[in-house]
């Protein structure tokens, strides 16, 4: 089928922009790290008793942490699910982001190959791209409203011409600040703008809770191309402030600019994070591409793995000891363990799984709970668009069930609310 | 538990309001001080149309040195720029777009580099006129006309201002309101005469002082100068040691003098006879064994 083959090709685009995104940041590392000791301005950090070298480690150690989680969970979307275009894009989007950064910061630093130059042209492109569209076709894929596809392909372009032709005049690059300024931020805008649209307009109930968190994501995402465009520099590194001056006004009032500008650099990249961890959050608390279910089993049998295994070495171990004194077979001890332990498996299962459903999927253990919780709620609750929406989310959270549908007898019976795709 | 976060808020709403209050009289006891008109009446002095040195160098190095803070062209820059600390701006020089020179009088540039005072009669901010005070009337006309002669370069600069913890600082006798600074009666300076003596490397040495204190013993600041005095830092040096180093950034122990801290670049420019004259009245300084912590190398 032609769909299956670009979905080949869409998921050998993922490996090699995710592998070449690894590749360059990894390799920017040394790069970035001589560039930082050599650049940063020595009066503040001697003042301060930080050596460069711990200074740049931990602007380097910044990056790692945020890039890698990025990865991880663009990679863990990636492999959840690889036949899903959005979550595919998603994942790339999480990739770029994540990077982008660090690795415009190469282009400041002399000495780079140029073809490795001409890679990270591609990634950080990849990176400003999509992090607008995803705005657009979040989460099923159809640009919404429609004249956003336009709006798209301008924003590619605009990005092309920046990227791979700075020197034209076509490249944002080349505009007045406030020019590109207002341009990115028009765009942001009408992403954010097309979100809530598509929020308040076009989402269903059981969409909006499991979308929420990504949008709060992909709020976030939107800083980071508007920041770069801006020129924004968090930490300002190059002495820019002449020793006269410094001499002058001493030293206490570019120590702590120094400090506000190194704050403002851990709270920026911390922010940054936002976007995967938001992400995340939607994927395993609202169920987002159902990946909970996932989650859930992989707890329940790693720990019954575990606990299989130690109670079937301790069993041996300790049976041995005690079977020592009547025989000096050891044997019998490993079938005993053995058949203890195939006996155990599925008591053992229930028990785990109960004590994670009461530990991490509170909701399912508390139905009951959360069924009374509601009727009790309901003798406040006077609106019957917000009963709705509440009736479906607590049935959702505490049975956990494959659809729902919600009828509501008015004058004549008529179908008030449908969600899922088969009524039950 | 209600009634604890109902404490909690009104603490929190108590500290917020307490730090605004703080930080809006700050605002105005400080900007009572940038606002402050001076009234100080300077006499014009002889700008020549175009500079005449002779042999000396020395006025051309102070114009260099206006360049480590006002940029290369004298076109003005942005040297720091932050939200709480404030923005340092130096003013382009040129007569150019955004600059002031092609509107400042003989009596405007005096009030500027010897008083710190602004056309506007306000005061300049972290404008060293303090230090710069030593300077003769004829060195001052030969600076002037040389940053008239400057190409014009169109550059609007931002106007510097003072963040919250700048004014904070500023209330704590942060020196950067140049015009508090200055003595307002100030007697007209005569240069020695130019040649190899100690009187003359006096003259010229000052300009050193800003890094190296008052006494030339250095300065414990991060970047801060070596201790310039016979018992200091060069007390091992000679003539030829103190000449190569400023001439080519390179310390006799071999050690290269950082650029950003010790700019060679400017220093470099005296002539033999200035160097060897401020050589001189070093030699002639008191011996200071205080350590210095921070050098420049």
């Amino acid at each position: 089928m032609p769909s299956q083959r670009w979905l080949a090709v869409a998921r050998i685009g993922w490996g090699a922009i995710t592998l070449a995104t690894l590749l360059l940041f990894a390799a920017s590392l040394p790069y970035r790290y001589d560039y930082l000791v050599s650049r940063v301005d020595l009066r503040p950090l001697l003042e301060l008793e930080i050596s460069a070298a711990s200074y740049a480690t931990y602007v380097i150690a910044l990056d790692v942490i945020v890039v890698l989680v990025h990865i991880a969970i663009a990679t863990f979307i990636f492999f959840r699910r690889p036949n899903d275009w959005i979550a595919m894009f998603v994942s790339i989007t999480l990739v770029t982001n994540g990077s982008i950064l660090p690795l415009a910061q190469l282009f400041e630093i002399s000495g780079v190959n140029p073809l490795w130059l001409y890679l990270d042209r591609v990634v950080i492109f990849v990176g400003m791209v999509s992090s607008i569209i995803l705005l657009y076709i979040f989460p099923d894929g159809r640009f919404i409203p429609r004249g956003t596809r336009l709006l798209a392909l301008t924003w590619a372009a605009l990005m092309f011409f920046a990227i791979f032709t700075p020197g034209s005049i076509l490249s944002m690059a080349n505009w007045h600040i406030l020019l590109q300024f207002v341009v990115v931020t028009a765009w942001a805008g009408t992403g954010l703008f097309a979100q809530v649209f598509r929020y308040e307009n076009v989402s269903r109930p059981i969409e909006r809770q499991q979308t929420k968190w990504a949008l709060f994501g992909l709020f976030a995402a939107t800083v980071g191309p508007v920041l770069v465009l801006a020129n924004f520099q968090a930490g300002n590194i190059s002495p820019a402030v002449p020793n006269v001056l410094y001499q002058r006004m001493g030293s206490g009032f570019f120590t702590l600019s120094f400090l506000v500008g190194l704050a403002g650099l851990t709270v920026f990249k911390l922010a940054s994070l936002l976007f995967p961890i938001s992400f995340a959050i939607a994927v395993l608390r609202y169920r987002l591409w159902d990946i909970d279910i996932i989650i859930r089993r992989t707890l329940i049998y790693a720990a019954l793995s575990g606990a299989l295994v130690l109670v079937y070495l301790s069993s041996i171990v300790f049976l041995q000891e005690i079977l020592s004194v009547f025989t000096q077979a050891s044997q019998l001890a490993i079938v005993i363990s053995t058949l203890a332990t195939a006996a155990l498996i599925n008591p053992l299962r229930r028990r785990i799984q109960n004590g994670i459903d009461r530990r991490f999927y509170r909701n399912r253990y508390d139905a009951e709970k959360i069924l009374a919780a509601f009727s009790a709620s309901l003798r406040d609750q006077v609106d019957l668009e917000q009963l709705k929406e509440r009736l479906l989310v607590v049935v959702e959270d505490s049975m956990y069930p494959e659809s729902v549908s919600l009828w509501l007898a008015k004058q004549k019976l008529s179908v008030g609310e449908s969600k899922g795709e088969n009524n039950s | 538990m209600r009634k604890f976060f109902k404490w909690l808020g009104i603490l929190l709403g108590g500290l917020v309001a307490l730090v605004l209050i703080a930080l809006t009289s700050v605002y105005f006891i400080t900007e009572a001080r940038i606002n402050k008109l001076y009234t100080v009446s300077a006499a014009g002095i002889d700008i020549p149309a175009q500079p005449k040195l002779g042999d000396r160098q020395f006025p051309l190095v102070v114009v260099d040195f206006c360049r480590d803070c006002h940029g290369q062209d004298l076109a003005g820059q942005v040297m720091e720029d932050d939200l709480l600390i404030g923005r340092l701006a130096s003013a382009n020089l040129t007569a150019g777009e955004g600059g002031i020179g092609g509107t400042y009088t003989p009596e405007d540039w005096v009030r500027a580099l010897r008083h710190g005072i602004g056309r506007d009669n306000r005061t300049l901010i972290a404008m060293p006129s303090n230090e710069l005070n030593f300077l003769s009337e004829e060195d001052l006309g030969i600076i002037i006309s040389t940053i008239k002669n400057t190409p014009p370069v169109d550059n609007i600069v931002p106007e510097t201002r003072l963040g919250p913890m700048g004014r904070i600082f500023l209330l704590q006798n942060l020196p950067v309101l140049t015009a508090e600074l200055v003595d307002p009666n100030q007697e007209t300076k005569v240069m020695p005469e130019p040649g190899v003596t100690a009187e003359y490397g006096r003259y010229l040495a000052q300009l050193c002082t800003l890094c190296h204190g008052e006494d030339y013993s250095g300065s414990d600041e991060p970047g801060g100068g070596l201790n310039l005095t016979p018992a200091g830092d060069l007390a091992h040096w000679n003539e030829a040691d103190f000449i190569n180093a400023l001439r080519n950034g390179v310390a006799p122990d071999g050690k290269v003098i950082d650029q950003e801290m010790m700019p060679v670049r400017i220093y470099g420019k005296l002539s033999d006879d200035e160097l060897k004259a401020i050589w001189l009245f070093l030699q002639t300084l008191p011996p200071v064994y205080t350590p210095t912590p921070t050098p420049t190398q």
